[in-house]
């Protein structure tokens, strides 16, 4: 993929380690991917900026 | 058309929701006090960025704590917010970027252009962004999508405005300021990017950057880099004169922005498919 300003040769090898980054990176991920359950619950909001919120 | 526009370049600190939450809603009240209709956040402004075991149990639907959080702000105060957090769709995170509005709604930008770690830990977007808002349609960004010329292709003459949040290193050791070897000019460009943009698409680009300590970890090379995040956030007014700047510190960047909407051009929308959700779901905390 072309970038928006020239970046020279090392553009060339910021683009392969990218690609290849985004193979192992994907193997990576799809393994936490299965790890983790569908359902989930959020964070909690913190306190005080709840307090603070309410307040207004 | 004016619009008074804000960068907020703040340090965020990992995984510490209820710091971060607080430091933004200080620097939020301050760019209301000074008038602003549209304020941008960094990049993972709630969580921090970094590369961390898992940001699972940090990630949050649209009815999370930070966006519950934004959109009340947003409703509040009247403002556009854009902020980046960590979203979770069922299994799936994302580096996203949330655009709330004073009317409730909410948009999610996932961020396409994953670099270094952040495809070990995230799931790319797919689509890229237009929101129509009062002032004309924004477009949006995340750091290093920044880089790719088809990124600002399709947003050319599709757009008034944009809109870029980033967690964009330096890539120098912060001791001794040495530049990494393949990285090292890449830090500077968070600088020169928007401007470019601004000026190649004529319209005002919003560029928010955190700022502070961070270490840069790239998978291949095995290689740590204990550098700062690179700040220099910015507000360039398209074509309209000099960019406004922030230095490395913390800072809030506040400026004007001329838009020129154009009539009656295609535009086209795309959200997350959570956001419908949200929006029905944005009186929850009124």
């Amino acid at each position: 993929m072309a970038f928006y300003v020239p970046l020279g040769p090392r553009g060339g090898v910021f683009r392969l380690g990218t690609f290849l980054i985004g193979i192992m990176g994907g193997l990576v991920y799809r393994q936490a991917y299965r790890r983790r359950e569908v359902s989930f619950p959020n964070p909690s909001l913190p306190s005080p900026l709840l307090d603070t919120l309410h307040a207004e | 058309m004016k619009l008074m526009a804000a960068a907020v370049q703040m340090p965020c600190d990992l995984l510490d929701l209820s710091a971060n939450l607080q430091r933004a809603d200080g620097l939020l009240r301050r760019a209301r006090e000074g008038g602003a209709e549209l304020v941008v956040f960094p990049e993972l402004f709630n969580t921090g960025y970094s590369l961390c075991p898992d940001y699972g149990p940090h990630g949050e639907t649209p009815e999370g704590p930070t966006l519950s959080y934004l959109r009340r702000r947003a409703r509040q105060w009247k403002m556009h917010i854009a902020a980046g957090y960590v979203e979770r769709e069922g299994r799936h995170l994302y580096d996203s970027l949330a655009f709330c509005t004073p009317s409730g709604e909410l948009h999610i930008y996932r961020k396409r252009n994953l670099v270094f770690w952040e495809r070990f830990r995230f799931h790319p977007g797919r689509e890229p962004l237009v929101v129509p808002t009062p002032w004309g349609r924004v477009g949006f960004a995340v750091c290093a999508d920044m880089i790719y010329r088809r990124v600002w292709r399709e947003y050319r003459d599709r757009i008034d405005l944009a809109v870029v949040s980033a967690a964009w290193p330096e890539f120098a050791d912060r001791g001794t300021g040495r530049r990494h070897w393949l990285l090292g000019r890449v830090g500077p460009l968070c600088s020169d990017i928007p401007r470019r943009v601004a000026e190649d698409l004529g319209v005002p680009v919003v560029f928010a950057n955190q700022c502070g300590d961070t270490q840069t970890r790239i998978p291949l090379l095995h290689t740590t880099i204990r550098d700062r995040f690179a700040g220099r956030s910015s507000i360039c007014d398209g074509r309209h004169g000099e960019p406004v700047r922030a230095g490395l510190e913390p800072d809030l960047l506040m400026a004007p922005v001329t838009l020129h909407p154009k009539r009656g051009l295609k535009s086209w929308h795309s959200t997350s498919p959570s956001a419908p959700a949200a929006a029905s779901s944005a009186s929850g905390l009124s």
